[in-house]
């Protein structure tokens, strides 16, 4: 992209053009080239949006929880930016994206934004293109980006990295899966939810949550909790989203958190844990992407990496081999030399 | 860089009723390797603001209670005005054969009779996605 | 000796097919039972057939002389425009023949989308909607027009409502009472048919709330409109979604006993309200499986009723209606259809069905011309009245294939009913989206095996030709939402605003009481009616207190 092309793409998205932040969101999708520079400029513009992940097994009812949380912050007058993650198939690389259609009514809202992404393959669930959508929303100017992600293994990691608040929502039935994922529930969640709270089993599974070690009563942390606390104790509340009771109490306690975060020092270092993270993710898929690049077009490369598909050499030597290079490298000391299977030599 | 997932939205208009046909080819789509923007209901208005935001290859609109050629006409005319001029178009549903030439000249790419496999449907997205331009 | 003679047979039997016996393997009919080639006295040991018709569980056939009484109810779907042209169309189908029992008239209107939505015309969402696929129907005078002149007590009005069920049969006795008629002449349906949302990615109410509104619609009915069929259990929607016919059958089953469990609970005795449920099911092409599902659906039926606590014969009588199957009709080579649909007629009256409802060979072009509406009707009247058909009670009782597959069905289907009882029943089979996975799926497998060919379709999958289809459909004339709107304006400047008023006000106080559990809807919907309230400002008023959303 021209110079002059890419600025005037970039004042766009900075202006809040629907189309304009929709085909950067494709390019970032599609690891286009031409995304980097855009996402280098629109990098300044970032660090004002509060990023909420909302995650849960399926059937917790996230969709209608995401939809009731849009309808509470545009009460407020915030702008909203929806990112809604599904899976992508394994085996035919496919995808419906069906959590779009919890949100119709706010088709004709322009100060919401709706983006349905598929996970593409990404290792870990939350794709690449998740973190670079969600700096798109905030530097385009939205004041809230709302991630629904399945929380199914990895995601929950994924999703601790990249957003300020996670908020879990847990539905009565899903014994089975609590119990599994108990280990992991003690690190996921700064606001845990008890959603369909008029089934059986609601206000059980929300005392059983609340006598959990660090987490309390929802009701506690809104008529007691001062901003200004030490520690966040993790308030477990009741909604039933469909009819979007319980979602103002949550807004504003998703909002509370946020000033937590601020006051202490809690949003730096998420921030700096998001950016080390994502700074990692992208070296580790540009390498590889590049290694492959060059073996592909490098005829001597091809050759070694023929060794390591013959057996004849092994994996972890040449991985170490290939650092090896790297730091000689950045030590001056290496000039047109490819890396070799020393060892082998040696032998 | 690998071969990008083909991004479709598959709406219903707004009222209608019968979304066995659209979702079975939600499916169908997903199976042949596309992204599918599974919308359910909504206007004209609706649907050209979903396919802005969710910047599809593809919209489909199924018709199941009339309307498709009003419909074809403000869909085309919304998604002009508003600088989506790359997007293929194809409807299916209870739409009669005899219209089909009328929706074409009006700009829908395709239009499917019911029954179809979704092969047909993928298929015909596979080979003219990214050749259309809606005039 | 018959059995010597019968072993006899079989043996000489299997040697003249010893040559190709193994190329013959048993094939799944659509509810995946094997199917063999051939049935035998020994293929019905042991099953009870000791049964007659019009005697419990009325197996085969609800009453003691099947059609020889008097024949099915024809009664054909229609309905476009406003409610002067669907008037038209009452009278010309009434003077093409089509009559109920005892030649009594039977109409069975279809309203359009923006009034099942409970939008009135001069909505904007209603916009290029209006009268295209049904008539549109909001205002008491709307009503008058659709009654007006027709006998009460000998007349049948169906109302294919969508789920403004309550403000349509409000609306039709607030008609019936502004002609000086007592509520208690009505005669015919509403369809009362919230359930449905099981399968339905439409927006409705709450499910606590759809029932509790069905349940006021048959109290109302019980006390006050005794000759009116509440109740339809719309099996017809499950099988139109993708549910093969013992899902049909089983689903079926259990809609109906909740609806019987929701009136007990309002309080209602089962033998004051199960008499005037109804079902609709659908006829798809594999003409014996039909046979069977419809008679064990009697059978079953009867079981079901008499454990809730039934004791009247009439209170155990499954009443179909049936609508053959849009679903399996094409768009390729339309005439083709009309085979289609002639079968599917044969199956429903070997079934002993109580109306039929007969698609047009261009079901999926539009809805239908004059001519194909006709033909349609007249396909059923041929069967009637040339074929001999009616003149015998359950033809097919005895039928080795057709009693053993009657057996099957029934097992098949309690396995399926039993599993969902045990899980809480249909309504939360519909609040935990359990009963749409269910029929997505199938709907996914038949689309796959039409697709690999495995299920012949002509035309689609067969004798496929490159022909365009010629066929001008019945077009609705978009000028009539212009017709509409102004007769609504005009209805609504005649009005007394105050009244109107109040009397939302009143529906409004009569909706939260039924959420607490207290007094009725119904009465006080009718009185609104009567007020000049429209359905859509009933629909409007509801949807708020119920909650429209879509559920799972």
């Amino acid at each position: 992209m021209e110079r002059t092309s890419l600025m005037d793409f970039v004042e766009e998205i900075l202006a809040g053009k629907v189309f304009a932040i929709s085909k950067m969101i494709s390019l970032v999708e599609r690891r286009d080239p031409k995304a980097f520079n855009a996402m280098k400029q629109l990098y300044g513009k970032c660090g004002r949006a509060h990023i909420i992940g909302v995650t849960g097994p399926p059937g917790a009812g996230k969709s209608c929880l995401v939809a009731a949380l849009v309808r509470q912050f545009r009460k407020k007058g915030l702008s909203v930016g929806v990112l809604a993650v599904d899976p992508s198939s394994p085996f035919t690389g496919g995808a419906v994206l069906g959590d779009r259609a919890r949100m119709e009514e706010f088709s004709s809202d322009p100060e919401v934004f709706i983006r349905s992404l598929a996970t593409r393959g990404s290792v870990g669930g939350l794709s690449e293109a998740v973190n670079g959508a969600v700096d798109i929303f905030d530097a385009a100017g939205k004041d809230i980006i709302l991630i629904e992600t399945v929380g199914v293994g990895q995601n929950e990691i994924d999703i601790v990295n990249l957003a300020h608040t996670v908020v879990l929502a847990l539905v009565p039935g899903y014994g089975d899966w609590l119990q599994a994922m108990k280990a992991g529930i003690m690190e996921v969640g700064d606001i845990l939810v008890v959603n369909k709270a008029d089934q059986p089993g609601a206000g059980s599974l929300l005392n059983e949550l609340c006598l959990m070690p660090g987490k309390t009563m929802a009701r506690d942390i809104l008529d007691n909790a001062d901003v200004r606390m030490e520690t966040w104790r993790v308030p477990v509340g009741l909604t039933t989203a469909i009819k979007g009771e319980g979602t103002a109490d949550l807004a504003s306690i998703i909002s509370m958190h946020f000033q937590f975060l601020k006051i202490g020092n809690g949003l730096s270092e998420k921030n700096r844990e998001r950016r080390i993270n994502q700074f990692l993710d992208l070296l580790s898929k540009r390498m590889r992407e590049e290694f492959v690049r060059h073996y592909q077009t490098d005829p001597a490369l091809r050759g070694w990496i023929e060794k390591i598909k013959n057996l004849k050499l092994d994996p972890y030597q040449a991985s170490e081999q290939v650092i090896d290079f790297i730091v000689e490298a950045r030590e001056g000391k290496i000039r047109n030399k490819r890396p070799t299977n020393k060892k082998e030599n040696n032998q | 860089m690998a071969d990008q997932p083909i991004k479709v939205l598959l709406a219903k208009k707004k009222i209608d009723v019968h979304g066995r046909g659209s979702k079975l080819i939600a499916r169908e789509l997903r199976d042949a390797g596309m992204e599918v923007v599974y919308f359910r209901f909504g206007t004209v208005d609706d649907i050209i603001n979903a396919a802005i935001q969710e910047n599809v290859d593809v919209i489909g609109v199924s018709i199941m209670t009339s309307g498709h050629l009003p419909i074809a006409e403000k869909l085309i005319a919304g998604l002009k005005k508003n600088g989506m001029n790359e997007v293929l178009l194809i409807m299916g549903g209870v739409i009669p054969e005899v219209d089909f030439k009328a929706l074409q000249e009006i700009g829908i790419h395709k239009v499917f009779l019911p029954g179809l496999p979704g092969e047909t449907v993928a298929e015909y997205i596979k080979e003219n996605v990214g050749k259309a331009r809606l005039n | 000796m018959i059995n010597e003679n019968f072993q006899k047979a079989k043996a000489a039997w299997e040697k003249g097919r010893q040559r190709y016996a193994d190329k013959i393997k048993p094939k799944k009919n659509l509810s995946g039972i094997d199917i063999k080639s051939v049935y035998t006295p020994e293929d019905i040991e042991g099953l009870d057939l000791a049964t007659m018709p019009g005697v419990y569980p009325y197996t085969r056939a609800l009453y003691p002389d099947g059609y020889a009484l008097t024949p099915w109810m024809q009664q054909m779907v229609f309905g476009y425009g406003t409610c002067e042209e669907t008037r038209v169309k009452m009278e010309n189908l009434v003077a093409q023949g089509m009559e109920g029992y005892f030649g009594h008239k039977v109409f069975n209107i279809v309203y359009d989308i923006p009034s099942m939505y409970g939008i009135d015309a001069d909505h904007p969402e209603a916009e290029g909607n209006v009268g295209q696929c049904g008539v549109h129907l909001s205002t008491v005078e709307d009503y008058d027009e659709i009654i007006r002149d027709w006998d009460m007590e000998t007349t049948n009005f169906s109302l294919i409502t969508g789920d403004n069920c309550l403000p349509g049969l409000a609306l039709i006795a607030a008609a019936a009472k502004r002609r000086g008629k007592k509520i208690d002449v009505l005669h015919g349906n509403s369809m009362n048919w919230y359930p449905r949302i099981a399968v339905q990615d439409i927006p409705s109410w709450e499910p606590k709330y759809g029932y509790a509104m069905m349940a006021d619609l048959i109290k109302f009915c019980t006390n006050s409109v005794p000759a009116w069929n509440t109740t339809n259990i719309f099996m017809y929607g499950l099988s139109e979604c993708g549910a093969t016919p013992v899902q049909e059958l089983a689903y079926g089953l259990a809609w109906g006993k909740s609806v019987i469990d929701a009136g007990k609970a309002a309080g209602l005795e089962p033998d004051s309200f199960v008499g005037r449920l109804g079902f609709q099911i659908g006829i798809q092409m594999n003409l014996f499986e039909e046979v069977a599902k419809l008679r064990a659906h009697r059978k079953m039926w009867a079981k079901v009723t008499r454990d809730a606590g039934c004791s009247k014969s009439q209170c155990m009588h499954a009443r179909v209606h049936i609508h053959t199957s849009g679903n399996v009709l094409t768009a390729q080579q339309p005439l083709n259809n009309t085979a289609r649909i002639t079968l599917q007629i044969l199956a429903a009256v070997l079934g002993g069905v109580q109306s039929i409802h007969s698609c047009s060979y261009d079901e999926t072009i539009g809805i239908p011309t004059e001519l194909s509406h006709r033909t349609a009707l007249r396909s059923q009247q041929i069967i009637m009245w040339e074929s001999g058909l009616k003149e015998v009670a359950d033809p097919l009782a005895g039928s080795y294939y057709v009693e053993w597959l009657t057996d099957q069905m029934e097992k098949e289907g309690w396995k399926i009913f039993n599993e969902l009882e045990a899980r809480g029943g249909y309504m939360k089979g519909l609040e935990d989206g359990s009963i749409k996975r269910d029929i997505d799926n199938s709907a996914y497998e038949t689309k796959i095996k039409i697709k690999t060919g495995k299920q012949p379709v002509v035309g689609l999958n067969r004798y496929v030709m490159d022909e365009k289809e010629e066929h001008q459909p019945f077009r609705v004339d978009y000028a009539i939402e212009k017709k509409a709107i102004e007769r609504l304006r005009a209805f609504r400047a005649k009005r007394n605003g105050k009244d109107v008023e109040s009397a939302l006000e009143n529906v409004k106080n009569a909706c939260q009481k039924l959420k607490d559990g207290e007094g009725q809807l119904m009465p006080v919907l009718v009185d609104a009616a009567e007020k000049g309230v429209t359905n859509g400002e009933m629909m409007e008023v509801m949807k708020r207190a119920f909650n429209w959303v879509v559920t799972e």
